[in-house]
């Protein structure tokens, strides 16, 4: 059962993505409903795969890179699903659904989830909502800077008069604008709950609220940015390209926490490493 | 007269002009508006045929299914009967068509591959009106009724599966089209039209027409501005007011007749400050210009000319001409079924005498025994008869239907069934 799913979910995660693929190739909206039919379907399996594993562990499964990929993959398809929700402007689902099966996929590679849960002194569920907020809006930002790339891509294109495909496929600029910084307002609220409860893992782990380790800095700094691009966006009127550049910036950031600053020089979070 | 009831024979028929034949001044003597509408379809109809007139802007075109054989299309005669110069045209001026490639114009007509314009989409609207109308005047038949269904069907196939119709062709829906590009749903933004010109108005009009916020309208007569504004119901703004409410603006048109510019690039560059750099979209359709060309550098401000919609358009074209093959392939598909059709209508008079004969010997063998019976029981019994007679053609009609009835077996099938119940081949009533 766990092997098949295992399988099931990177496979009906790529039916979907294929699906949104074949509309956005042939410029029709034929299969929009129905790809997203699929995605739903497809987060249900997997929530029931991520649970199954909750009730086996005692824990959130972690402990490696390709379960936290797992996490990940599914904090995406959750946000996509959130923002396309009762929009029917366009679509740039498109683009994450591919994000998504990417990194379902390698999780799928990598083989089943760890025999036991990561050893921490802090209780599990403090822990555990610790790391999936954490994972919560390492995927808002990717959302976000996805969305980012898509704005300045479609602003350029009207800027030039080039009716390309994107042009054409594309929601309209203002909405792409409005999913950046719905995507941006959810990565900044689920981190601060990420940061909230690390400092409670922390009292119980290490006696203190703070450490000066490279992993909780990279994430406050990405926290920070992600708070002040709101705060513009709310007080100042700013929009457009500066908050696809702010995103853009805040998940170059958050990569470099996840993929470098985790592994390589932070002593205390070895995330990717294989276990806390 | 002939046996061969399909529509491939010489009954059905086109007669037509289009852009492509005609000039425009000799297309409107020809069209056919509401008022005589009746009249014509009448005169088409006078030997009991089936007719539709397709009367655009475009293109008038006559569908004509005849109740006789070999009858020769008045549909030209009919149309020019007031117009005896016409009368005479002929060769490249007049297109005409019998047969089956009757149905295949009328699918690329309703496709938009015949249009001024490729893709162009009211062209479906007006085929179906057509249709309807002449449905109204009782004028449409089983024959023509299947065609411009199907047509209408090709028509929403080719808009649902290709991407024939999409983009703007148009100077306004491409200035609309931009405007949601950008903005989304209108309803929310503020349009500013400088200017009270026609072309001016025309592209408000449209925006309008998609329903945007609010509207304002600056001319340096204001009376011209306030007669717009109450025809687009918008409202009037001076136009030495206009540098400082374009920060909350969203979209502006501007078309005046100045000899210099109206907006300079320090007052668009002071307005997008204000409003934090966020997108504005100026569609300056003047000549000479009425705003600084610089002024697209600035960030979040678009400005479009008159050539920068051309461009638009000219690669909403080019796509759209990208899709015809696609296109073609759907009419082609479409085609083969109106021939299967058209095949399968040679079968239909034996069937229906196989049918009517069966229903006869029932009929009569009740009539005969069914006093032996109790009320009750005999509408059971003719029930039964129903159903057991049913059950017996089921498989051999199916058998002839779906034969190549072209072909000699399908032919010798045919035969055979009239020969055994003694069925007229034309009637299909026993002989």
């Amino acid at each position: 059962m766990t092997a098949l799913l295992q399988w099931l979910v990177p496979l009906v995660y790529l039916l979907g993505a294929t699906l949104y693929f074949s509309d956005f190739w042939s410029g029709a909206r034929r299969w929009d409903r129905v790809a997203r039919g699929v995605f739903w379907a497809g987060l249900l399996v997997h929530a029931g795969r991520l649970t199954m594993e909750v009730f086996r562990l005692d824990a959130l499964p972690l402990g490696g890179i390709f379960p936290f990929l797992t996490l990940l993959s599914f904090s995406v398809v959750a946000v996509m699903l959130f923002l396309e929700m009762g929009s029917s402007d366009g679509s740039t689902a498109v683009f994450l659904a591919w994000l998504a099966v990417g990194l379902e996929g390698c999780s799928a590679v990598g083989g089943p989830f760890p025999q036991h849960a990561v050893s921490t002194a802090a209780h599990p569920a403090v822990f555990g909502i610790h790391v999936g907020t954490a994972i919560l809006g390492y995927a808002g930002a990717a959302v976000a800077a996805i969305h980012g790339v898509l704005y300045l891509l479609l602003y350029r294109e009207i800027k030039s008069n080039r009716v390309g495909r994107i042009y054409r496929f594309l929601p309209p600029l203002d909405q792409i604008e409005k999913r950046t910084g719905s995507s941006v307002a959810l990565s900044f609220v689920a981190l601060t709950v990420s940061l909230v409860f690390g400092m409670r893992v922390l009292r119980v782990t290490e006696s203190t609220y703070w450490l000066w380790d490279a992993k909780i800095l990279t994430t406050c700094l990405v926290w920070v940015l992600f708070g002040l691009t709101l705060s513009s966006r709310r007080w100042l009127g700013w929009s457009g390209r500066r908050v696809a550049f702010f995103s853009l910036f805040g998940f170059l950031l958050a990569l470099a926490s996840l993929g470098f600053v985790g592994p390589f020089l932070s002593g205390f979070h070895t995330f990717s490493g294989g276990g806390q | 007269m002939s046996s061969d009831v399909s529509i491939s024979s010489s009954r059905l028929h086109l007669v037509g002009a289009s852009h492509k034949t005609l000039p425009l001044d000799l297309r409107e003597r020809l069209s056919v508006g509401s008022e005589e509408l009746p009249t014509v379809l009448s005169a088409l109809q006078s030997d009991g045929s089936e007719a539709v007139v397709l009367s655009t802007c475009n293109r008038v075109e006559v569908y004509l299914f005849s109740s006789i054989s070999e009858c020769v299309n008045p549909g030209w005669e009919v149309l020019t009967r007031f117009e005896p110069e016409l009368a005479a045209l002929n060769g490249d001026r007049v297109y005409r068509a019998k047969g089956l490639p009757v149905g295949k114009h009328l699918f690329r007509v309703a496709a938009g591959l015949e249009s001024q314009i490729v893709g162009e989409h009211q062209i479906l609207g007006q085929v179906r009106d057509s249709y309807r109308r002449a449905l109204e005047y009782g004028a449409v038949g089983g024959v023509l009724d299947r065609l411009f269904r199907q047509a209408i069907h090709v028509g929403k196939r080719v808009r649902n599966e290709t991407s024939l119709s999409v983009g703007a062709a148009h100077h306004g829906s491409a200035a609309v089209e931009l405007a949601e590009r950008m903005f989304g749903d209108l309803s929310r933004h503020s349009v500013l039209l400088i200017g009270a010109g026609d072309t001016g108005k025309l592209l408000a009009r449209q925006l309008v027409d998609k329903h945007v916020g609010e509207l304002s309208i600056a001319n340096r007569t204001p009376g011209k501005a306030e007669e717009l504004a109450r025809s687009l119901g918008g409202q009037t703004v001076e136009v030495s007011r206009v540098p400082d409410i374009l920060h909350e603006m969203d979209i502006v048109i501007s078309a005046t007749s100045s000899p210099k510019s109206v907006i300079r690039y320090d007052q668009v560059a002071a307005a997008m400050r204000t409003r934090s750099y966020r997108p504005l979209l100026i569609i300056d359709i003047a000549v000479p210009r009425d705003f600084d060309p610089q002024i697209g550098e600035i960030e979040g401000c678009f400005l479009k000319s008159i050539e920068d919609l051309d461009s638009i358009i000219e690669a909403n074209i080019q796509e759209r001409i990208s899709e015809v093959p696609a296109v073609e392939q759907i009419i082609e598909e479409e085609y083969t079924q109106l021939e299967n059709w058209s095949v399968s209508l040679r079968s239909e008079p034996t069937i229906r005498g196989l049918r009517g004969r069966v229903d006869g010997i029932l009929e009569e063998v009740l009539s005969r025994h069914g006093k032996k019976f109790r009320p009750e029981d005999r509408v059971q019994l003719e029930l039964f008869g129903k159903a057991l007679l049913s059950r017996v053609l089921h498989d051999p009609i199916c058998r002839v239907k779906g034969s190549n009835q072209a072909s000699p077996l399908g032919t010798a099938r045919l035969a055979l069934i009239r020969e055994l119940f003694g069925l007229d081949e034309e009637t299909g009533r026993r002989s």
